[in-house]
């Protein structure tokens, strides 16, 4: 249950199990995107890419947050269709807190550690290591995708047209869906990319623009309204969002009549990733994922690598693009109803407007004319959902007892049955936590290290012990034989 | 008389020219087990080098997260290549030297093995094949040339590497535990399929 008091927000930095905790950082995310051309370099062919990660608290941990623009185009050799929509994950807040602790512990059980069971000693000022969880860890992976659109006055009876969001297979037949375009609009054509990628979509007779132009607000605000989506038409969507934008935005011309909007179309499931912490002389990193996929086969047996396949504990996000294709991956789609997606925008009474007005009205808009709208209203979106959704379960925390080695100041958590693997270093009671949620951490050192994994050390091990065998021979023949040869030296 | 003559000069050059025209009989070989003992310590310390790196590298052993500069590694295994190949041409010699004074000499040729131990090409050399040829030698003592010579000449061109790949420390992930941990909440509290509020 989200507490009542998230329908509120504070204007400053805080991290709790509020859907929008922490939402300042799309705030920066935003600017940073729109500013990072100058106005004077910028041009319509320019595509700008915005920062790869930004930094999430939990409550003991930090993570990263990460966005990426994703294109997808369909099969068609002529004319293909070309779908857009910004993808985000983040690690999931009360898990990146339980592998952060668990580091912590781990750190401290290393001077309990000795030199046997062949692991040799680890001085403890040359440590790299790295923590991971790869089995049954899931993480929200969230794409939304936006169009701008117009209400013509209050008599707009057309249904509202929603697109279908990019990355998601409908299986159907998609050039039959009705296209959109930047029709009677009065916002200045450059900051959409509907003129130049137009954007399947679907209308959805239950909801008209004549009832959007009533929402509650003044018309200088941003009006949000959320609504769930028809599971039949819309397939693993899980939430649509009107956003009436403000009348007096700085680059719209006037108009009484012309109200325009952002309609979005928002997707998210859990993915199975790989969470990451490492730990460098005691100091803590920010967790990472991974995203593992196996090769694909796509519908019409067209087959596709998304992601690379590496499980490399301290490979960075950088190196990996975020993957989304459903119903692949995510695969776990999740649905997300109208009230708790009210808790995505809340109010934030120190500057009297909500969540998504402030963002909203914050944006460069000097420099916005070189980012379409859409994806802004994508970026927004596809943000919100994803940390609202990392925060669920948000107060859970690491359970049970740990295994002590030592006496009084010596007391240290059991390393070496930590390093052995062959032990749990935590005990809990076995009925209490029958339900609870349960994880392998598994820790690596990164490092100089001897030993034969692979081939060559394997090898070479071959060619010294032969040549080990043939000289211990030869001397056990010279003690055997006894034959001294000095003389033959000087013959 | 008049070579007489000549051997008495001869006689009063001895010193500075030799030994002159008289050498007393030598033996050339000795059976004296300690001696021959002293003699093959030559293999004790690239041997002892060689199995403390293979024991360290079975029982891996975590240096930290850096080394030294790896040139000091590098010529490490330089050195202990050396006395590897000193050590097996102290074999190779000890195998000739026993064929010729025991069993009824070699080909030329093949004394020149020792002196080319470093060098792996003498296994396509005249000297080898010329020697392994040799219509003079039974079957079984060539092949037993052949096998040793071929063996040895193997191991000296293989011990540089074998020893730099495990005296060199590698940059790997070296498995540092694992444990359970569970976290007081079920699977659908943190990933539930549907979040109604």
């Amino acid at each position: 249950m989200v507490p009542e008091y998230c329908a509120e927000s504070h204007e400053f930095v805080i991290s709790n199990e509020c859907p929008s905790s922490e939402w300042q950082f799309i705030q920066d995310y935003a600017t940073i995107l729109a500013n990072a051309v100058p106005q004077h370099l910028s041009g319509t062919e320019l595509e700008i890419s915005g920062p790869r990660h930004s930094q999430l608290s939990g409550k003991n941990s930090h993570r990263q947050f990460a966005a990426v623009r994703k294109w997808f185009s369909s099969d068609e050799d002529i004319n293909p269709i070309i779908m857009t929509g910004r993808a985000s994950t983040t690690q999931q807040a009360a898990i990146s807190d339980a592998l952060e602790v668990t580091a912590k512990l781990w750190e401290n059980a290393i001077s309990s550690a000795d030199s046997r069971g062949g692991h040799g000693s680890i001085p403890f000022d040359h440590q790299i290591a790295a923590h991971s969880i790869s089995d049954d860890y899931f993480q929200p992976y969230t794409i939304a995708t936006c169009i701008i659109d117009t209400i013509l006055g209050s008599d707009d009876q057309r249904p509202l047209a929603i697109p279908i969001t990019a990355g998601i297979n409908y299986g159907a037949d998609q050039s039959s869906l009705s296209y959109l375009g930047f029709a009677n609009s009065s916002l200045p054509k450059e900051l959409g990319h509907s003129t130049l990628i137009e954007a399947p979509a679907i209308e959805y007779p239950s909801i008209v623009r004549a009832g959007l132009h009533q929402l509650p607000g003044p018309k200088s605000n941003t009006r949000v309204e959320w609504f769930e989506l028809p599971r039949n038409l819309f397939a693993n969507s899980s939430i649509g969002v009107v956003i009436l934008l403000p009348s007096n935005l700085p680059v719209s011309k006037r108009s009484e009549s012309t109200t325009n909007m952002l309609v979005c179309n928002v997707a998210a499931g859990w993915g199975n990733s790989v969470l990451n912490a490492t730990t460098f002389r005691g100091s803590m990193s920010a967790t990472s994922s991974l995203v593992i996929i196996d090769d694909l086969v796509l519908p019409r047996g067209k087959s596709e690598l998304l992601a690379d396949s590496v499980i490399s504990p301290f490979q960075s996000l950088n190196d990996i693009d975020i993957s989304f294709f459903m119903p692949f991956f995510p695969s776990k789609p999740v649905g997300i109803s109208k009230k708790w997606a009210e808790y995505l925008n809340p109010w934030i009474p120190a500057s009297n407007l909500t969540l998504i007005d402030s963002l909203v009205k914050n944006l460069p808009w000097n420099n916005t004319h070189q980012i379409p709208l859409e994806s802004l209203g994508e970026l927004i979106l596809s943000s919100l959902v994803t940390n609202g959704l990392a925060r669920v379960g948000f107060n859970s925390q690491l359970q049970g007892n740990l295994r002590w080695t030592g006496d009084g100041e010596e007391r240290r958590p059991n390393g070496k049955l930590w390093y052995s693997g062959k032990g749990d270093v935590f005990t809990v009671d076995t009925e209490e936590s029958k339900n609870w949620v349960k994880l392998r951490v598994n820790s690596v050192l990164k490092g100089y290290a001897y030993n034969c994994n692979g081939t060559p050390p394997k090898v070479a091990v071959a060619f010294l012990l032969t040549y080990c065998t043939l000289a211990i021979a030869h001397y056990f023949y010279s003690g055997i034989s006894g034959m001294d040869k000095a003389e033959a030296n000087n013959i | 008389m008049g070579l007489a003559i000549i051997v008495s000069a001869l006689r009063s050059l001895r010193h500075p020219f030799g030994r002159g025209l008289e050498e007393p009989t030598k033996i050339a070989l000795h059976q004296n087990r300690s001696t021959a003992l002293l003699q093959s310590l030559i293999h004790i310390i690239p041997v002892g080098i060689a199995l403390w790196e293979i024991v360290l590298n079975i029982h891996t052993y975590y240096v930290g997260s850096s080394a030294l500069n790896l040139v000091y590694y590098q010529l490490g295994a330089k050195a202990h290549e050396i006395m590897i190949h000193a050590s097996l041409a102290a074999v190779v010699l000890s195998y000739f030297r026993h064929q010729l004074t025991t069993a009824g000499g070699i080909p030329f040729g093949a004394l020149f093995g020792t002196l080319a131990i470093n060098q792996v090409s003498y296994l396509w050399s005249m000297e080898f094949w010329g020697s392994v040829g040799s219509k003079h030698l039974p079957f079984r003592r060539k092949l037993a040339m052949m096998v040793l010579v071929s063996i040895c000449f193997i191991l000296a061109a293989a011990s540089g590497p074998a020893s730099a790949i495990l005296l060199v420390p590698r940059l790997d992930y070296w498995p540092a535990g694992s444990t359970n941990i569970w976290l007081n909440a079920s699977f659908n509290d943190i990933w539930p399929d549907r979040y109604v509020s």
